[in-house]
């Protein structure tokens, strides 16, 4: 089977698997509650206010023809209109993205640059007084509760020291707690990753053969071992999309970062839902192009896979 | 998991020798005998909590807010780790929100997992259409944005403790089902499932009496790392106001609480927020541990 025949099968499969999740979180909404008595909260709703609501927003249609409207909207580039602001979802969730981006971006860097030299060093000498710091560095990482290790970065770097700001976008400086946070989280798990994958590669005759030759040590780590230890790690790295979304919005809604996160968060909380379908609709597609992505990178690091 | 030579072997040596073996292993790892304390601890706290604690946790004392702990200058012995803006006990708070979120976490592993296992053991055996079809969902999974999903059906749902066990249920079991299936897919042409089948054993036995043990150690081991999981999804829906009620103290909603309050009363965060660490951490390096032991090449 060729590549390009590979490619199409999985883009058909992700087209399905998001007009999936655009059904489920559809009716998910629909039938855990009344978005119309949800949004009316507060006020004491009359009955007719509610109905009156429902027939304004077409909830009272039935489901299959709301979804029909969804979905046809959807196909030609229209997620509907935000209850809240009166935008269009599709331009709300666009104006957003970028910082997102940046975040992911830099969290990830940071993530990285904290996890394999981490790894790397652990797995080289395994057992050792650094390995067994490395691993509890590592489980800590994924024991902090993100939120409450951004508060602490605010509380030490803006409160108590004044270095750098607690909230705001556009500077350089507003950019490094949110990207530490995340980084720190996201390096608990890559550490462990790079770890085992060293692991497992330094136990190659390739690495001995190498070392016997008389090839520098350093070389050896990198040019053999690290670039055959990097499969598996991108490999992983699908599976670690949800923690890093995850992150995301709760690193976004402590530092105030304009991003998917707080616009989600904004969202659920005014109970604006055509905004939070068209996030989770955007999000799970997101998701899956990135999936699709680390599989076919994966596809070019590993010439001896083939496709079954 | 254990090879079934060496499960039969385990099986005839006698319970008490195996559970001695455990124990040496156990004690033997620094890093399993931290985290059990830290369970224990947790476990206590939920168990001893209501009797232990020095003054109810809702107790109100407004002349006694915003104490600082017992170190620090003007603390008192009352308020070991200081009093919130209406001068609750601190401790005391965080003693009765480890009730809250570990009995939210635990209930909800019981959910996924037995969920999880239940579809894996059942579409790595049998197969078909519908356990395909399980699977499916599993993969869907992988491109589910689930934190909005949760935090999308808390706000519509209302707070409420079984909506929290069934959002943390949901976000779990895939991993059991997963595993289990490909465990099940392992064992299934191994010579004592052929004979246990050869002798007429019904295809609810052949699972639940022959292969489920089997598959066993690694449900153990997922459960115990997903423990901890549930504990941070359940904080950070706190957290964001969106768990079980807004007026009982879980450590998430605190550690929201103590924000306001960061300036002057940093303890009103940081010391929830250990609570969390703590026990999380403490979930997290047992199943780290068991999974060393179940599988020797891991890790070592």
């Amino acid at each position: 089977m060729d590549l390009a025949w590979y490619v199409v099968r999985r883009l058909v499969n992700a087209l399905v698997v998001i007009l999936l999740v655009s059904v489920i979180v559809f009716v998910a909404i629909r039938l855990t509650g009344d978005p119309a008595a949800s949004m009316l909260q507060g006020v004491e709703p009359t009955r007719q206010a509610i109905d009156q609501l429902r027939h304004a927003l077409g909830l009272d249609r039935p489901l299959w023809r709301q979804y029909e409207i969804f979905l046809v909207g959807a196909l030609h580039g229209s997620l509907g209109t935000s209850y809240d602001t009166g935008q269009p979802v599709a331009s709300l969730i666009g104006s957003r993205l970028g910082a997102t981006a940046l975040l992911a971006v830099a969290g990830v860097v940071v993530g990285a640059a904290i996890a394999f030299p981490v790894g790397i060093i652990a797995a080289l000498k395994p057992n050792s007084l650094v390995d067994l710091s490395a691993r509890v560095f590592a489980l800590a990482g994924i024991s902090f509760p993100n939120f409450w290790l951004g508060i602490m970065l605010i509380t030490i770097f803006s409160v108590a020291l004044r270095w750098l700001p607690a909230s705001g976008y556009g500077t350089p400086q507003a950019l490094v707690l949110p990207a530490l946070t995340l980084g720190l989280i996201l390096s608990g798990i890559q550490s462990r990753l790079v770890r085992s994958s060293m692991l497992e590669v330094l136990r190659h005759d390739y690495v001995r053969t190498a070392r016997a030759k008389g090839v520098r040590e350093w070389v050896v780590i990198v040019h053999h071992a690290l670039r055959n230890a990097l499969i598996p790690v991108v490999t992983y790295m699908g599976s670690t999309f949800g923690a890093l979304l995850g992150g995301i919005v709760f690193v976004e809604v402590v530092f105030s970062w304009p991003g998917i996160g707080s616009l989600a968060y904004q969202a659920v909380e005014q109970r604006d839902f055509p905004l939070v379908q068209g996030i989770v609709v955007v999000t799970a597609s997101l998701l899956v192009l990135m999936n699709l992505i680390v599989d076919l990178a994966y596809l070019l690091l590993d010439p001896q896979i083939h496709l079954e | 998991m254990l090879a079934p030579a060496q499960a039969e072997h385990t099986a005839s040596t006698t319970g008490a020798k195996r559970s001695t073996r455990f124990f040496r292993r156990f004690l033997r790892s620094p890093g399993a005998v931290v985290g059990a304390v830290f369970v224990l601890l947790t476990l206590f706290a939920t168990l001893f909590g209501p009797i232990l604690e020095p003054h109810a946790a809702t107790a109100l004392n407004l002349n006694q807010a915003l104490l600082p702990p017992i170190f620090m200058h003007g603390g008192t012995a009352r308020f070991p780790l200081g009093s919130d803006y209406l001068g609750r006990n601190l401790l005391g708070m965080i003693v009765s929100g480890t009730r809250i979120s570990v009995d939210l976490a635990v209930l909800a592993v019981v959910c996924s997992m037995l969920l999880g296992t239940l579809i894996g053991l059942y579409s790595g055996y049998s197969g078909g259409v519908i356990g395909n079809l399980l699977m499916r969902l599993t993969d869907l999974q992988m491109a589910f944005p689930f934190i909005l999903m949760a935090l999308t059906l808390m706000a519509i749902s209302g707070p409420g403790l079984w909506k929290v066990i069934v959002v943390l249920a949901l976000s779990g079991w895939t991993d059991y089902a997963r595993i289990v299936r490909s465990q099940t897919l392992q064992q299934r042409h191994m010579l004592y499932v052929n004979a246990a089948q050869a002798s007429g054993a019904s295809r609810a036995r052949v699972i639940f009496r022959h292969i489920l043990p089997n598959v066993s150690d690694s449900v153990i081991v997922l459960a115990t790392m997903n423990i901890a999981v549930n504990i941070l999804l359940e904080a950070g829906l706190a957290f964001l106001g969106l768990g079980i009620s807004p007026s009982t103290p879980s450590w998430g909603s605190m550690v929201a609480d103590g924000r306001n309050y960061i300036e002057t009363a940093w303890w009103l965060t940081v010391f929830p927020g250990f609570a969390i660490f703590f026990s999380v951490m403490g979930f997290n390096l047992l199943g780290d541990w068991l999974r060393d032991i179940n599988d020797p090449s891991h890790g070592h």
